[in-house]
């Protein structure tokens, strides 16, 4: 439509200067001087503008590393339900330079705590999290997938590698890879970078089929990236629960050494802050590797808070000489434009960020390996309930052995504030009860929904007695009334009686509560967070705790 | 109408086949200014040099919005034009660079005539 309205106008322009070119008589009067200034000026205003911004960006994203393994996982990616973005963060335990060449030893000791040979670690990816960034704002959602969660691992192109510890698909790709015939005539640095985007597409292609959501984007750090980045950046403040220690051996130890409170490290001390596994156990099951990934929640929290206390996220210049400095360490997917993640950056950097950490059905050893047992179905169901898309079949948060029960040690100040899921659309919310159940009442259910977002409607008891809790709506109320239906289980219904724009809850008989409700979560019940009533490893890091600086254990 | 028509061509042609502009839409830019300097007079090429960008980064906003007005709204818009200006500079840069090897071969084959 718009080109139809272009084109007469283009046209008439381009006559005119056909018709002035060919009479020669333009130039005569003042106002086609003038006319002729004006448009030169523009044009080559134009021309010159768009070259110092397109300056700028080539400067800017020239000399990093790009992968191009999102291509490969893409094709046939689990669908996406809106415009949000996934975005995996790969922490590559690999102590080598991105050409492949060893970092020298005494570096690798003294700095990074970690051993004095360069092959330790291998290419191990200890580190994964998946940050769900909402179309329309609100939090980010990021999840911590434990390293040794014992899942069937793929390689880029999607053929299977086997069961093994998720953080191995990577170095299994690699290794593959190596041997194939695409890699000869490779050698250095251009083979190491051909084996790692290996690595990743294995990486982004187990990680997306095992929480079976899009991965659109990766970013990875390797222990020497990390440190470089921490350098840039430090100090950085970080806050603890506890005093820890945890000396350096022989490629094992951090070489933490912390007091409770808050902590200033520098880039060497921030690595040991993140790396920490050894004396670690809070006690109530979230031992080593878990507390290790609150841990890195937290200090990604930390350095947010950080850069934007010290004002660089807001001063184009500033984060300018950051990126120049970083960009070397890091690796981004080619598809990841600069200016996409300008427009997605102030979610992340706004410090609206909630972490949590995947859970697990228990410890099993596995090809003589202690690994993480895990049902992915399971955690598809969390995932998708974390990242906002109300689930029919909400899970019924069966807290098992090994697991934490969320309810009874979320953390304490409850996000109350935007969810991803809370946007959708304001619609109003009837609340009959036909429970008879302690606590339970038309008027608190009420409060509670409205607590999530939606418009309270009438509330009081039910006409008729049905067992279970139905959820049903009128024109234009499915979103809100699937999200309604998600916190009780149960499917939304469309209905002839409802009103447009509202939804009907009545609430079953045999209703006694919304587990994350009950009285024993401290605080205020967090109905409006997503993950509240979700099985997940240990407490949950919010980056807008504590001021910026989440405690953690 | 060459100058103008030929990059609309081709930026309608890079809509179909794809997301943003592409080759299609840089050759039929550079073709058509060229053509512009080789058909218009010497007072002419002023305009065709100056028209040159303005129109890359016009039919660019337009025909984008056009095939995808609706992903662009409020800030998406914003990062839009910054990646327009982006993908523009080198087409724009090549077209100029077009016009002005025109100019000169004209210039250079006009000094022969009027000497020779």
């Amino acid at each position: 439509m718009a080109d139809e309205r272009e084109r007469p106008a283009g046209g008439r322009a381009a006559n005119r200067k056909a018709q002035e070119a060919r009479t020669g008589r333009s130039g005569g009067s003042p106002l086609l001087i003038a006319g002729r200034v004006v448009a030169t000026t523009v044009g080559f205003a134009v021309f010159a503008a768009s070259g110092v911004v397109w300056y700028e960006y080539t400067s800017l994203t020239d000399g990093m590393t790009t992968s191009n393994a999102i291509s490969v996982t893409k094709k046939d990616a689990p669908k996406h339900l809106d415009n949000s973005v996934n975005l995996l963060l790969i922490g590559l335990d690999s102590r080598k330079n991105m050409d492949g060449s060893d970092l020298p030893p005494e570096f690798v000791q003294d700095e990074l705590h970690a051993g004095h040979s360069s092959d330790i670690g291998g290419y191990n990816t200890n580190s994964l999290i998946l940050l769900h960034i909402p179309a329309n704002g609100g939090k980010v959602q990021a999840i911590s997938i434990p390293r040794d969660d014992y899942v069937m691992t793929y390689n880029g192109d999607g053929s299977q590698q086997g069961m093994h510890k998720i953080k191995e698909a990577y170095g299994n790709a690699k290794d593959a890879f190596d041997r194939s015939s695409k890699a000869k005539g490779l050698k250095g640095a251009d083979l190491e970078k051909a084996g790692r985007d290996a690595g990743r597409a294995a990486t982004i292609r187990t990680v997306q089929t095992f929480v079976n959501q899009p991965v659109d984007h990766v970013a990875e750090v390797n222990l020497m990236g990390f440190y470089d980045i921490a350098k840039a950046v430090q100090p950085i403040q970080v806050c603890l629960t506890h005093d820890t220690k945890d000396p350096a051996m022989e490629g094992q130890g951090s070489g933490a050494d912390f007091k409770k409170g808050i902590n200033t490290l520098n880039a060497s001390q921030a690595l040991a802050f993140v790396r920490q596994r050894h004396n670690l156990d809070d006690g109530k099951g979230n031992t080593g590797d878990f507390a290790r990934t609150h841990r890195q929640q937290a200090f990604i929290s930390s350095v947010v808070h950080k850069l934007k206390q010290d004002g660089i996220i807001s001063d184009l210049g500033k984060l300018k000489d950051l990126f120049g400095v970083v960009q070397k360490d890091l690796v981004i997917d080619n598809e990841w434009n600069v200016l996409d993640f300008a427009q997605q950056a102030p979610a992340l950097t706004g410090g609206n960020v909630e972490f949590n950490t995947l859970t697990f059905d228990g410890f099993g050893t596995r090809n003589g390996q202690d690994v993480n047992l895990v049902t992915p179905s399971k955690i598809q169901k969390v995932v998708k309930q974390v990242f906002g898309y109300a689930d029919a079949a909400a899970p019924a948060a069966p807290a098992d052995g090994a697991t934490d029960a969320p309810t009874t040690e979320a953390p304490a100040p409850a996000p109350t504030a935007t969810t991803p899921a809370k946007a959708a659309s304001p619609a109003t919310v009837d609340v009959f009860n036909a429970s008879s159940a302690a606590g339970v009442s038309s008027s608190a259910e009420s409060k509670a929904l409205v607590a999530m977002g939606f418009k309270e409607g009438t509330s009081g008891p039910a006409h008729t007695k049905p067992k279970t809790t139905t959820v049903t709506y009128g024109k234009g109320a499915k979103e809100a009334a699937d999200q309604i239906a998600a916190r009780y289980g149960v499917t939304a219904t469309e209905s002839a009686t409802a009103a447009s724009d509202h939804v009907v809850v009545t609430l079953g008989s045999t209703f006694t509560g919304v587990a994350g409700d009950k009285p024993t979560t401290p605080g205020p019940a967090p109905t409006g967070d997503p993950a509240a009533n979700l099985p997940m490893q240990g407490p949950g890091v919010d980056a807008t705790s504590d001021g910026g600086i989440p405690c953690v254990f | 109408m060459v100058a103008v028509g030929l990059p609309l061509v081709g930026a309608v042609i890079d809509e179909l086949s794809g997301p943003g502009m592409g080759l299609a839409f840089a050759v039929c830019a550079v073709l058509g200014t060229g053509l512009a300097a080789v058909l218009s007079t010497h007072r002419g090429w002023w305009w065709v040099l100056a028209a040159s960008p303005v129109i890359v980064l016009g039919v660019t906003a337009v025909a984008e919005l056009a095939a995808n007005g609706d992903k662009y709204q409020g800030k998406a818009l914003a990062t839009g034009g910054a990646k327009w200006v982006v993908h523009g500079f080198p087409v724009m840069a090549q077209a100029a660079a077009a016009a002005l090897l025109v100019i000169v071969v004209r210039v250079v084959r006009d000094r022969r005539r009027q000497h020779g």
